[in-house]
């Protein structure tokens, strides 16, 4: 099976959130309880019920204003550092190359979340157990779309085979360079399986521009200080030292 | 629409104005996305910067209520600058025709037309007509040269709409609107074709027709109409609300747009002689003039063998009022009145949607009984124990029917672009639910047993009634009685050519005859060919009038039949084999240079078939001209008259005026994408809740500061008819307006909210009047005066 990906073409995107709701309903989650806290942008952040989002951006310049919408969600690395750090190696990489996690093995410690470039999984406190946008793996596996990708009306969310998923994003690139400056995932982080075409500079839309694997030490740090005492502390920080330095002593 | 969603693809220019399509319509954003792959300049003019905004190339603000300032002074831009089409404007439209002399427009009287009565706030209309000759036919002048002809009135009664002036209305940057006027100017050459895409941003208002009427005359002048990405394209809110003005639903209408009659319509005769356009012009198919086989169908499909020819085919079973205005504020102004004793209100919210909301609920209570029908209890409903009411103290009885939505009953559904599609019934209704259908069916039933032994002729129109359908009516059946029949053979008739006055064919809707013949319901087709490569699919589902997708597209051609666009032709003509090819041509007459005898002008709905730059028939004018909303923050700058001088004023002690002086701020309704009219479907839906969780108003930064507002604090709104609470969203999106010199704010509020449902909040529909557009009575929703204050 070849490697899948998303394409997120950001010039396209009304912010409609027609893919909010298609996540929530197959993925049966529950709508949260908001407040309009004086911006159209809602939930706030991620949740343990909310997988993706549209966030609003109002960018005020000389022409005047612009109103910015990115789509937020797991981006499915290819060089995932929730992959590599997790301590009980509950995530893994699926046949299309987007990051599952395996909920049984998974001890809800949280560091997938405190470590990943873009702050993408939460953990459900009550569970001990992280979660995030799947990508559909069960849709796909069928030859579907995934569900926000089925709803989207603009042909802002393009899905495919992840070279065709490239190849139409330089194709676009090249055809529109007064409107699409940026294809970001194409390298980063391995390759990322969801990409954006992006009007601007990836910070502009709160991106990082070169993102970086953690460093082992401060995600062994996190875990030490942030484990409560247990037997399976201990346990724990010994198989996160060895996954990341080898042996069991840090 | 006179195109087609698809059809926006095809265009080189959108002008979005009055609607907010990536919010409203997302969907169709498909197409508008496909067009500005295709190089298209998107353009949206509007009082707020919208999600649509944000997909501009170019955005325009401008102050609501202004739009024929703004589109008036792009038609004198485009006149003067010579961008209009020039062979399409002298051959396609009446700029040629010569105007009675006695005729004066607002530049020589002061802001009004010739023949206003201040008492009866009416304009005799007897001057607004062409010049003829001894033989009855118009006087042209084809080098638009003569000063009476329609191009230069037209060139003199907008040349007051100069850059400047407008800009000091609307409080556009000028710079914004040349450029617009340049931009979309441009698709007046030969082969470019731009659209116009409006909705209630452009209806709400007491000058609403009139606003279209500016954009007619800009597609005239332009060449865009009948063209391929083209047209002006109404975007319909609600699904199937296309269907239900097909299908007679407004007051003064029949089905198919035929004229509901009037008290002084004694006899058929009198009533065909009052609406059949009549004229003497050989090169006019008049279209109109088959009027009489239109109607007699109509009434043959009614009351079947009660029609006869001796009874005048049963018209005297139609109730003919007295009055000229049942449209809905009048309504609920004689509801209010204590002069209507009960209410059907039939998936209509009121209390929530209504103008003047609260007056709305109010007149409610004056009614002896109200049968609400809907998919939830909406606020209507259950306005009975609606916060601070006593139910103890309302006599109004009221009956709440639960209705099937969409997926649970089968029947067509006509969207914006006329498509009319067959949609089957996916599920069965919950509990006791029942569809439209079977409901309206088992009352008429009901109707015609409590009336069996009554006399007269409004028993009548009960009793003859042919009602074959019985309680759960089969809606294949209700198509074929709309398509119609000859009644002679008893065989479904093809098209509405062969429809006839003498009582032998019956059509339900001549519009829609032709969608369900002999070869079965075209409605329910779903071919996928595309022969013209246009996006035309003229075998998916089906089209009227006579699955033409594009309405006046033999002007989309020169004299000879060829298209003036290469790229996207909607029509050809063939001469070897001497027909059209492409689209259903709009009549298949000849082409104009190549068979004088036998070719008729294209737009055929007129008696001169002619496009109207000059447009009589409409209350307010010949012309659309510029006046304030009914509460605005100015004196009219174009003229000392006002406001419209010809809407009706309701004046009720709860419908005040309010002065610039009290409620200095402009305020706007409107809708989001995540809410849906007055939320009964929405509100109660967790996951959309989510997304829009309250009640907002949105405001500038300026007056944020000004007023000592922040986002996220709680505001109150008040105009002079109410006061409602929001939470405040405080953003660059809104700017304040500088207008005639001075700085005059605009707030927005969407207009979703009450108080059932999950998500609950103030109606902002207190705040608005009940004021209307001059010849629809449509309320002005969308510019009114408040006042706001941190809570």
């Amino acid at each position: 099976m070849p490697e899948k990906a998303l394409l997120i073409d950001i010039t396209k995107c009304l912010a409609c959130r027609g893919c909010m709701v298609a996540c929530k309903q197959w993925n049966k989650l529950p709508g949260e309880s908001t407040r309009n806290y004086g911006s159209y942008e809602n939930p706030p952040s991620l949740s343990t019920s909310t997988f993706t989002r549209i966030i609003f951006q109002e960018v005020k310049d000389r022409e005047g204003v612009k109103w910015l919408f990115r789509k937020e969600q797991c981006l499915h690395c290819s060089q995932a550092a929730c992959l590599v750090l997790c301590p009980s190696n509950a995530l893994y990489q699926n046949e299309f190359g987007f990051v599952e996690v395996h909920n049984d093995r998974c001890i809800g410690c949280g560091i997938c979340q405190k470590f990943c470039p873009f702050k993408i999984p939460r953990v459900d406190r009550a569970a001990h157990k992280a979660v995030k946008c799947t990508l559909c793996p069960d849709r796909v596996a069928q030859g579907k779309h995934p569900a926000c990708a089925k709803t989207c009306p603009t042909g802002t969310l393009r899905f495919g085979d992840r070279e065709a998923v490239i190849a139409l994003a330089h194709q676009l690139l090249g055809e529109s360079q007064d409107k699409r400056k940026h294809l970001y995932g194409e390298e980063e982080c391995g390759g990322l399986h969801v990409l954006y075409l992006l009007p601007d500079h990836p910070s502009t839309f709160g991106l990082p521009e070169r993102p970086k694997m953690p460093n082992p030490f401060e995600a062994y740090t996190f875990l030490r200080d942030s484990l409560r005492p247990s037997p399976l502390r201990e346990k724990i920080l010994a198989l996160a030292a060895r996954k990341y330095f080898g042996h069991g002593q840090v | 629409m006179t195109n087609h969603w698809i059809d926006i693809g095809n265009s080189d220019c959108l002008l979005i104005i009055g609607a907010n399509p990536a919010e409203n319509h997302p969907i169709s954003f498909k197409w508008v996305t496909k067009a500005q792959d295709q190089g298209a300049k998107l353009i949206c003019v509007d009082p707020r910067f919208t999600r649509t905004a944000a997909k501009a190339d170019i955005y325009a603000g401008l102050r609501s209520g202004t739009d024929i300032a703004f589109v008036g002074g792009m038609i004198r831009f485009i006149l003067e600058d010579n961008l209009f089409h020039r062979e399409y404007v002298r051959e396609y439209t009446n700029a040629s025709f010569l105007i009675d002399d006695r005729f004066k427009g607002p530049d020589e009287l002061k802001g009004l037309f010739s023949g206003y009565d201040p008492q009866t706030r009416r304009y005799d209309q007897s001057s607004w007509r062409y010049q003829t000759d001894s033989a009855g036919l118009p006087k042209r002048d084809t080098t638009l040269s003569d000063p009476r002809c329609v191009f230069q009135l037209l060139k003199k009664h907008f040349s007051r709409y100069d850059p400047d002036t407008v800009c000091r209305i609307t409080g556009t940057s000028k710079d914004q609107f040349l450029k617009i006027c340049r931009t979309f100017g441009a698709t007046g050459v030969p082969g470019k074709a731009g659209t116009i895409l409006y909705a209630m941003g452009a209806t709400q208002h007491t000058n609403g027709t009139q606003n279209v009427r500016t954009y007619a005359i800009l597609q005239l002048l332009l060449g865009n109409m009948g063209a391929a990405g083209g047209g002006i394209n109404a975007l319909r809110g609600e699904n199937n609300v296309q269907g239900s003005t097909d299908s007679g639903l407004l007051y003064d209408l029949l089905t198919g747009y035929l004229k509901a009659p009037i008290h002084t319509d004694t006899s058929l005769a009198a009533y065909l002689e009052r609406v059949t356009p009549k004229t003497k012009d050989p090169l006019s198919a008049n279209w109109m003039g088959h009027y009489p086989k239109y109607m007699v169908s109509l009434l043959k499909s009614w009351y079947g063998p009660a029609a006869t020819r001796d009874n005048d085919f049963g018209f005297h079973f139609l109730p003919k009022p007295t009055a000229d205005n049942y449209s809905h504020i009048a309504l609920f102004e004689a509801m209010y009145a204590g002069r209507i004793k009960g209410l059907f209100c039939w998936g209509q919210n009121p209390v929530v949607g209504g103008a003047n909301a609260h007056m709305e609920q109010e007149a409610l209570k004056q009614l002896d009984w109200l049968v609400a029908l809907d998919l939830w209890e909406t606020e209507t409903a259950a306005f009975w124990k609606a916060p601070g009411v006593d139910p103890q103290g309302i006599k109004t009885e009221v009956f709440l029917l639960p209705a099937a939505a969409s997926l649970e009953k089968e029947g067509s559904a006509s969207n914006s672009g006329r498509w009319v599609q067959w949609r089957y019934q996916a599920i069965e209704p919950p509990g006791q639910a029942k569809s439209d259908g079977e409901i309206i069916s088992r009352l008429i039933l009901k109707l015609k047993e409590l009336y069996a032994a009554e006399q007269g002729s409004r028993a009548e129109g009960i009793q003859k009634l042919v009602w074959p359908y019985g309680k759960h009516p089969d809606m294949r059946l209700v198509a074929k009685e709309i398509n119609g029949f000859d009644l002679q053979t008893g065989k479904l008739l093809s098209s509405f050519a062969e429809l006839k006055e003498d009582g032998t064919t019956a059509s339900g809707n001549w519009i829609y005859c032709g969608s369900c013949t002999e070869e079965g319901n075209m409605m329910m087709r779903r071919g996928l060919d595309d022969p013209a490569g246009q996006g035309l699919y003229p075998q998916w589902s089906w089209s009227w009038p006579l699955n033409r997708r594009i309405l006046y597209n033999r002007a989309s051609v020169d004299l000879l039949g060829q298209p003036w666009n290469r790229r996207h032709p909607v029509i050809t003509w063939d001469e070897i084999n001497r027909k059209w090819t492409g689209d259903v041509p709009d009549g298949g007459f000849p082409p104009m240079a190549l068979d004088p005898q036998k070719t008729r002008r294209p737009f055929i709905m007129q008696a001169d078939g002619l496009g109207h730059l000059f447009g009589p028939g409409l209350r307010d004018g010949p012309f659309p001209e510029c006046y304030e909303p009914w509460e605005s923050p100015i004196q009219n700058i174009m003229s000392p008259t006002q406001k419209n001088p010809v809407s009706i004023i309701w004046s009720s002690e709860m419908n005040r005026w309010g002065s610039v002086q009290d409620y200095p701020i402009v305020a706007t309704t409107y809708r989001v994408t995540e809410h849906w009219q007055t939320g009964g479907m929405t509100r109660n839906l967790p996951w959309l809740n989510e997304l829009m969780p309250e009640m907002f108003l949105e405001l500038s930064e300026e007056l944020g500061r000004e007023k000592g507002i922040t986002s996220g604090d709680r505001v109150i709104i008040e105009s002079a008819r109410g006061k409602i609470r929001a939470v405040a969203i405080v953003t660059h999106r809104f700017r304040p307006f500088l207008i005639d010199g001075r700085i005059i704010h605009q707030v927005g509020l969407p207009w979703h909210w009450g108080y059932s449902g999950l998500s609950k909040g103030d109606t902002t529909n207190k705040l608005t009047s009940h004021i209307g557009d001059a010849n629809t009575t449509i309320p002005e929703y969308k510019a009114f005066l408040c006042n706001i204050r941190k809570a």
